[in-house]
């Protein structure tokens, strides 16, 4: 009943139509004989749609995890180790995805009575120990120089992979959204919402903190660490570098930029970081004019533009894009 | 896993290791107790704090090459420049997210970091600077020990720092204001204390104290634009090891870290410089998830 | 990189062009500029880019060797010929998961600069310093694969050519690191007749001036090709003096080759700076795609490959040992490389030429203030 209650909801609310768009044009887009490039990048909106949605739940309930790159990597390195023993990348990736739910269990037990800037620094803390550690068992993980991921399935040549992998992120992103949907409606998710907001009340109405915290921290472990399988046998390539703070922050930048805690959040985030990021490069051959100090100069100008895009979203939109455009659209009513 | 031991370390190249420990701490002093004062004050997270002491550093440089000052003077004026930018940030960002989630505070300082990582990078390329002192080549022996004058200069600035900053904080009304916000800002506002004023001048003092710690940072050793990331996280690692907001933690913690660094890089090898301080925390935490001494007053 | 590139490039468009005679007429080059910004993922994206959007018909460059290894597969998978121009690892024409037949390594690796070095130690300092006993060697590395790789090859080298050299002390560093004391002191203690630091320009010249200042550590500082430019020398200073730099490319030294000087004339002409070395081999490589091309005849990849493995030439800023610039069976090629001692001469640093003899422009000098190590 839950659910036919839900879907009436759905065709009232104004967001999922737009997402339905999004959905529909997604699944078209190969169609049109577009360049491996652009099927490249979008497959890599989509990951991130799937990683920072992923990241996004754990937010839910309240924690920020400033490192969730170590569990993308736990997961990528899993499901290399063990299809390049025994050629069985589905499995591979299932197990990546376990061993790094694993982890986030245990990472969640030290971090589940910590406030919120602990469990960031304990976060990032344990992603900058993965990049030592990874460095350290070289005779495992190839330490710097990495190691080569093998495919996902055979393919004649790469636009093939690129169009069937294309599908199968899209179909992960969808279905992560759509996952995380229920979850954040059903009493799992109330639990975590409550808990968010104020914990000594949520405590005092009967819920146990510790363990929804430690189950979001482990769903949220899993499907990162799906995700980072998923990445590493598209790039086909990972080394220490997949544990970057880069990559730990990107979630944060997308989901905040986007709306945190919100469905639509990461997805908004994603598509507008692809969007900045192609339009840079689009114009990147007039910046190359400007001089040739611009190569170094340009990324740089990069990221500092993604700084103060943050910096600017959290002081005049301090949840983000999608709630204040929701807020905008209603109120044009 | 190659672990190897000192055991095999004659005696004074083990003391100057030790020295050095204490040099490295000295500056981690600095910039924790920077951090300790904003947080014990305003109770404000704010993970850039690193990139203000690399700003230190590089207006240190500049106002040496420029004026020719002694580099050693030149971490007063830095201080004072840095404190006003550190002004002008809680007024523009950090006043506008205060009192909303702490969230916010850290993902608005995450964003400051790649703005002024990068700012830094692009007026003043990667490229490190080192700032010469004019003490150079000078030695001074105990003993069987040798060091360069300039160390003996750091520790000794570094106390001369902390104790004007003691003075401060404990002799002078602005201190104490500083201390009756920290302990309940209601009841000081009640006081006819004007915590907004003091918010800004702590924000100032304690990115001042960074800037400090950034200029010997780009003396003895030398400082690029994103060399402030790691060692910010280190000084919170510090300060919740040392008991939030408590002064003599933000020191002793500060001094202790150094000497753990050094002694990691000797034992396990430079590859783990920086995880060791963040294994130190989690195993901490573990044991005491509200920080080893709690929170304490300032 | 680029601006050595973009030299080449305007030099043989000026000439006309590189001439195919499949269209019977000189075609000029497009240089198509792709930055990978040091991450694997982006290395995928730029080549992928560059190759399936760009249609570029030649790859050239690759800086880092974990990089160069993820983004050498979109061309591998297209059948691109690449000539990687950085990379030091020699892994990325040597894979044995992947087919390297279109990958060509026009670059000096870990394994040149670490044999150069040892040779020299043997060949110079030994007879100076340590005639009776092995010398003593210590080596702080990056913990990189260029470090790590800088680090395995002198092992190997020092075994294989049985050179009475011991390995008295290793330390490692993290790329960006700036505080060398504590690996520094270690060093000194295990008393190294020289220490040879693999890493880039900002580390050793910040570890050289550690040691020497705050640390007491008087020794020989061996700095790697990577360094060979004009930053280098404006960090070091008066520290630089009587130091060692292996190099392939020496713009700052002596002159020794008309046509390294001719390409510096140029360069600082076109960017008002000396150039460094990093755009070397890339400069070189681009004549050598053009030569090939030419030989092809056409702008059939699979021909223009073809034509690169058979390329004979001859050196052109990077010497080579016999003077011709060719591939091997594992298309690398089989470099020269010098040692070159800096003079501090009042206000700046300059480099001369100390080995090997055939090049030598002065005899090498023990630092003034050196003190030897033990066994």
């Amino acid at each position: 009943m839950k659910i036919i209650n839900d879907l009436c909801l759905i065709w009232r609310n104004p967001k999922f139509y737009l997402l339905f768009l999004l959905l529909v044009i997604s699944l078209l887009i190969p169609f049109f004989q577009i360049s491996i490039y652009l099927m490249h990048v979008l497959i890599l909106t989509f990951f991130f749609i799937g990683y920072s949605s992923s990241w996004n739940l754990l937010a839910y309930s309240g924690q920020v995890s400033f490192g969730h790159a170590a569990f993308l990597g736990i997961g990528a390195y899993v499901t290399t180790l063990f299809t390049i023993q025994t050629s069985l990348p589905f499995i591979g990736i299932l197990m990546g995805a376990i061993v790094s739910a694993f982890v986030g269990f245990f990472i969640g037990l030290t971090c589940v009575r910590l406030r919120e800037w602990f469990l960031a620094l304990v976060t990032f803390g344990f992603s900058i120990i993965m990049i030592a550690l990874t460095i350290e068992l070289d005779w495992l993980t190839g330490g710097t120089l990495g190691l080569t991921v093998p495919k996902l399935f055979p393919s004649i040549n790469q636009y093939q992979y690129y169009f069937y992998y294309y599908y199968v992120m899209l179909t992960l992103a969808v279905f992560l959204v759509l996952l995380f949907h229920f979850i954040t409606r059903s009493k799992v998710g109330l639990a975590f919402a409550a808990i968010r907001e104020n914990e000594s009340e949520a405590k005092a109405t009967g819920i146990d903190v510790v363990k929804y915290r430690l189950l979001a921290f482990t769903i949220s472990a899993f499907f990162t660490g799906l995700m980072g399988a998923f990445y590493a046998h598209f790039i086909g390539y990972i080394n220490h570098q997949i544990y970057s703070p880069e990559n730990s922050f990107w979630p944060i930048i997308i989901s905040v930029i986007g709306g945190l805690a919100t469905l639509e959040g990461p997805v908004i985030g994603s598509l507008l970081r692809f969007l900045i990021y192609e339009f840079l490069r689009i114009i990147e051959p007039w910046v190359r004019t400007i001089g040739p100090g611009m190569v170094t100069i340009y990324p740089k100008m990069q990221v500092l533009l993604f700084g103060a895009i943050l910096v600017v979203v959290i002081i005049l939109m301090p949840k983000g894009i999608a709630p204040w455009l929701r807020k905008f659209l209603m109120s044009g009513r | 896993m190659v672990i190897r031991l000192a055991l095999a370390i004659s005696f004074p190249i083990l003391i100057q290791i030790v020295i050095w420990g204490l040099i490295v701490g000295c500056i981690y002093v600095l910039l924790a107790s920077g951090l300790n004062l904003i947080f014990g004050v305003m109770k404000v997270v704010n993970f850039a704090h690193g990139e203000f002491m690399i700003l230190g550093g590089y207006v240190s440089y500049w106002l040496s090459i420029l004026t020719g000052l002694n580099p050693y003077f030149s971490i007063f004026l830095s201080m004072v420049v840095v404190g006003v930018i550190g002004v002008i940030t809680e007024r523009v960002c950090f006043h506008q997210v205060l009192g909303t989630s702490k969230l916010n505070e850290l993902i608005l300082s995450l964003g400051l970091i790649y703005v002024l990582q990068n700012a830094m990078s692009i007026l003043w390329t990667d490229y490190p600077v080192l700032i010469d002192s004019p003490f150079k080549n000078m030695i001074i022996s105990f003993g069987i020990v040798s060091m360069g004058l300039d160390w003996l200069i750091v520790i000794g600035i570094t106390v001369l720092i902390m104790v004007g900053f003691y003075i401060l904080i404990r002799r002078t009304k602005i201190g104490r204001a500083m201390r009756a916000a920290s302990q309940n800002r209601v009841a000081a506002m009640l006081m006819g204390i004007n915590v907004e004023h003091i918010n800004m001048l702590t924000f100032g003092l304690g990115t001042a104290l960074a800037a400090t710690a950034g200029t010997l940072l780009a003396i003895t050793t030398s400082i690029t634009p994103y060399a402030g990331e790691i060692p910010a996280l280190k000084a919170f690692t510090i300060i919740i090891l040392g008991g939030l907001g408590s002064p003599v933690g933000a020191v002793v913690g500060g001094l202790v870290y150094g000497l753990v660094e050094s002694g990691a890089v000797t034992v396990l090898g430079g590859t783990w410089r920086d995880a060791v301080g963040f294994i130190i925390l989690i195993l901490a935490l573990i044991i005491r998830p509200t920080g080893l001494f709690g929170e304490k007053e300032i | 990189m680029e601006r050595a590139a973009i030299l080449a490039v305007e030099e043989i468009n000026e000439a006309g062009g590189v001439y195919v005679r499949e269209y019977n007429t000189k075609l000029k080059i497009e240089l198509v500029v792709g930055d990978d910004k040091t991450s694997p993922t982006d290395g995928v994206t730029v080549v992928t880019k560059l190759i399936t959007e760009d249609n570029v018909d030649v790859l050239v460059g690759g800086f880092s060797s974990a990089v160069t290894l993820a983004s050498q597969v979109p061309a591998i998978d297209h059948n691109v010929p690449f000539v990687i121009t950085g990379a030091s690892s020699s892994l990325v024409t040597r894979r044995t998961d992947k087919n390297t037949s279109y990958m060509f390594h026009y670059c000096t690796i870990t394994d040149d600069y670490s044999e150069t070095i040892v040779r020299f130690l043997n060949h110079t300092v030994k007879p100076i310093v340590a005639p009776d006993r092995n010398l003593s060697l210590a080596i702080l590395y990056q913990n990189t694969a260029y470090g790590q790789g800088c680090y395995q090859s002198t092992i190997n080298f020092i075994n294989a050519l049985g050179l009475n050299i011991t390995i008295v002390d290793f330390e490692t560093f993290g790329m960006g690191d700036t505080d060398f004391h504590t690996q520094l002191l270690k060093i000194k203690d295990a008393k190294p007749d020289a220490v040879y630091h693999a890493g880039f320009t900002k580390d050793t010249a910040d570890a050289i001036k550690q040691g020497l200042a705050d640390v007491g550590l008087n020794t020989l500082y061996i700095a790697v090709e990577c360094c060979e430019e004009p930053q280098f020398y404006e960090f070091l200073g008066s520290f630089g003096d009587h130091q060692i730099i292996e190099s392939k490319f020496g713009p700052l030294a002596e002159s020794y080759s008309e046509i390294v000087d001719e390409y510096k004339t140029k360069y600082i002409e076109r960017w008002g700076v000396i150039p460094g070395m990093m755009g070397a081999d890339t400069y070189d490589a681009i004549y050598l795609i053009a030569r090939a091309i030419e030989n092809a005849g056409t702008l059939d990849k699979a021909k223009i490959r073809d034509a690169i493995e058979n390329i004979e030439m001859p050196q052109m800023l990077i010497m080579m040992k016999d003077g011709i610039i060719r591939f091997d069976e594992n298309h690398e090629i089989d470099p020269l490389c010098f040692i070159e001692q800096l003079i501090w001469n009042g206000t700046t640093l300059k480099p001369y030429i100390v080995y090997p003899d055939e090049l030598k422009q002065r005899d090498f000098e023990l630092p003034p203030g050196y003190v030897p190590g033990g066994p």
